[in-house]
């Protein structure tokens, strides 16, 4: 229903008088098989409207959309979760099991004065982290297909209210989220399902205790930003509700039921970067006041501990090669009020590896990235390749491949090889 | 005797050195001439690239760009517009007038829909697929005049034009590999202090590429290349630039070259 009100908005927006509405978009079909199962996993077409609408008094209105007929059914099978993580206005309408749309972004935006604004469903990026997340945590992400796509394929935007203010040499974005939308798991029996979400034998699962007030519930933050000295500098703070819920555990008369159940935290945090000659260095990191974390294993779990967590990244970029990128960042996450049991380690090191070339004149993209945990020994390995045809086609081969033992956060998709290979038409 | 040979040898060398000197400071004059032509406070226009291949095949790129002086410091924002899968990246530079500062840059890519910071890209690199290199894309038809020894070769024509040639050689070997040039023979205009060709040779002497601005017009009463023609001889790889609604007359807010904008593209 509201998906319909949507399309009515857009309709009426195009409709208006004298306003120019500028049309564009993409249509990707895709195929996915499995090399390690054997499993073709996917065949999913895609088109991806966009709109962009000028309004009086030089606002802006931007709508994008996409359609999505996904034949395997194997990501999301039968009918999608949305209800159990997303806001009733943040849902897609499922015309079949293989057949959706979704609104994607939906916002107005312009100046009064030297003050920005944009209102409506949009995405709000912070931090310059690439492959994990340090300060990137305003918008929550859907795990589909886990952690392999792009990060920006994977945001979920979210109806928000985006301000910002020249203050001095400062820049101060104000934002406000009204939309209780969470990190999206997939459903049990999916491809990319966690271990987590398996629910053990004998024990009773419950539906989650979702936030879903939209005042009461929002998310709340700021972000001011400079320049100074050669350096980009950010100080960020978001108080917000965590997107991963912790598994809350009751036992009554013998009965075992788990819950998942969502708390805040406030997060602090800041970012540098700067560029000397050919190497580009970035930092961020980021203090939670609180974090939830299972004691023991799923089977045998019995509630949770708390900790604050500070994360940081270092990450060094290196462009000495003509049209090559070598990026390399360290991430390091430590539990200050470790509690003996929690089921993650004190502290938590992850680094990735990057290489990118732009090769033929930029006809053609070469990605190598590796996500490795230093503790547990295992990743994700994945090598990209980007053809621009013609100016309007792209053919895309994507190889995948998670690693290490099964208990471990990306080695539960050990078995879980992936090759894909996309074209794409703009128009 | 041989006092006196010294003294000839030097009187017959000495008109030459004399006049040598005065064509490379009337060379040198030329440039600055061209250095110091108005290009305006700030500018906004259309820039569609066409890229064609040995093969001749043919990829069009569309992009808006901005710039501004800020003092002396120039500051430039591109978008690109189309193809639909790069619309929304962005490019900003600031670009200080100390040539022993490195420029600022930034680049926004949708895929990752966060603004990083980039080091300042080798001069002689090329931008983005095309046969200009950074250097020719951020000095504008213009020339840093600490990079080269300037000479005058003649007069000659271009386009049913007097112009006049002036070769550049690099002062150093340093520089001519950071540009990628061991020669160029600029084709000046002295009536609109604007090159109208140029030839380009690469640090081992052999003929790089050629620069053809093949339309020169005044818009706002600025002179301005609105269509550029570059041709790599050593690739057979053609670019081939147009600029359209360009405007240097509507102020162009500060506000366009920061990271936030950026961010949110052109809107």
């Amino acid at each position: 229903m509201r998906w319909m009100l949507g399309v009515s908005l857009l309709w009426l927006g195009v409709s208006a008088p004298g306003q120019a509405a500028e049309f564009r978009g993409e249509y990707q079909v895709r195929a996915t098989q499995g090399l390690e199962d054997g499993d073709f996993r996917l065949f999913e077409h895609s088109l991806t409207p966009e709109m962009d609408l000028a309004l009086p008094g030089g606002a802006h209105m931007h709508a994008a959309g996409r359609l999505r007929y996904e034949d395997r059914d194997r990501f999301e099978p039968g009918t999608n979760n949305d209800g159990d993580y997303r806001s009733t206005w943040s849902r897609r309408h499922e015309f079949s099991d293989k057949a959706e749309a979704e609104l994607l972004e939906f916002y107005v935006d312009g100046y009064l004065g030297d003050t920005f604004y944009r209102v409506g469903k949009q995405s709000i990026a912070w931090g310059a982290a690439i492959g994990l997340e340090v300060l990137d945590i305003v918008n929550p992400v859907t795990m589909r297909e886990f952690i392999l796509p792009d990060r920006d394929e994977r945001r979920l935007a979210l109806w928000a209210v985006n301000v910002e203010q020249p203050i001095g040499d400062w820049m101060a974005s104000f934002v406000w989220l009204p939309d209780t939308t969470y990190e999206q798991l997939p459903k049990p029996g999916a491809t990319f399902a966690f271990q987590t979400q398996q629910p053990p034998s004998g024990i009773q699962w419950l539906q989650a205790d979702k936030p879903d007030h939209a005042i009461a519930d929002a998310d709340t933050g700021v972000q001011l930003t400079t320049f100074l000295s050669g350096w980009d500098v950010s100080l960020n703070y978001l108080y917000h509700y965590n997107d991963r819920p912790v598994i809350e555990r009751e036992e009554v008369n013998g009965s075992v039921t788990l819950q998942p159940v969502y708390y805040r935290t406030h997060t602090l945090g800041g970012s540098l970067s700067n560029a000397f000659g050919d190497f580009t260095i970035r930092a961020e990191a980021g203090y939670d006041t609180q974090q939830f974390f299972q004691n023991g294993s799923m089977e045998a779990v019995s509630g949770w501990s708390r900790s604050p967590e500070v994360s940081t990244v270092f990450g060094v970029d290196y462009s000495g090669v003509r049209d090559w990128l070598i990026s390399s960042q360290l991430f390091v996450s430590y539990l200050p009020d470790y509690q003996q049991g929690m089921v993650r380690e004190r502290r938590q090191d992850r680094a990735t590896f990057l290489l990118r070339g732009d090769l033929f004149g930029h006809t053609q993209t070469a990605e190598l990235l590796l996500i490795h945990s230093l503790d547990d020994h295992d990743g994700v390995f994945q090598l990209a390749w980007d053809y621009r045809v013609r100016s309007l086609v792209t053919l895309r081969a994507m190889l995948d491949m998670p690693y290490g033992d099964g208990r471990g956060d990306f080695g539960q998709f050990h078995d879980r090889d992936q090759f894909s290979l996309a074209v794409e038409y703009s128009f | 005797m041989k006092h006196s040979l010294w003294v000839l040898s030097l009187a017959a060398v000495l008109p030459f050195t004399a006049s040598a000197q005065d064509a490379s400071s009337e060379a040198r004059e030329i440039i600055e001439a061209v250095n110091a032509r108005n290009d305006g406070a700030y500018v906004s226009r259309d820039a569609t690239f066409e890229l064609t291949d040995r093969r001749g095949i043919t990829r069009v790129e569309k992009t808006t760009g901005y710039r501004k002086y800020f003092g002396d410091e120039k500051r430039t924002v591109i978008f690109y517009t189309e193809p639909s899968n790069v619309r929304g990246t962005g490019f900003l530079t600031w670009d200080y007038p100390d040539i022993d500062a490195e420029d600022d840059q930034w680049l926004y890519l949708p895929a990752l829909g966060k603004v990083r910071r980039i080091s300042a890209s080798d001069r002689g690199d090329y931008f983005l697929g095309t046969d200009l290199t950074y250097e020719e894309i951020k000095k504008e038809n213009k020339i840093e005049i600490d990079d080269y020894n300037f000479s005058l070769l003649g007069e000659s024509e271009v386009d049913g034009v007097a112009v006049v040639e002036v070769e550049a050689i690099p002062v150093n070997e340093t520089v001519a590999r950071e540009l990628g040039y061991s020669r160029i023979v600029l084709s000046i205009d002295p009536q609109i202090q604007m090159s109208r060709h140029s030839e380009y040779w690469d640090v081992n002497g052999n003929r790089l590429k050629t620069i053809h601005n093949g339309n020169i017009e005044q818009i706002d009463g600025i002179w301005t290349v609105t269509e550029v023609n570059v041709i790599n001889h050593k690739t057979d790889h053609r670019t081939r630039l147009l600029f359209e609604n360009i405007d240097y007359e509507t102020e162009v807010p500060d506000r366009t070259f920061n990271r936030q904008m950026l961010e949110r593209g052109l809107r």
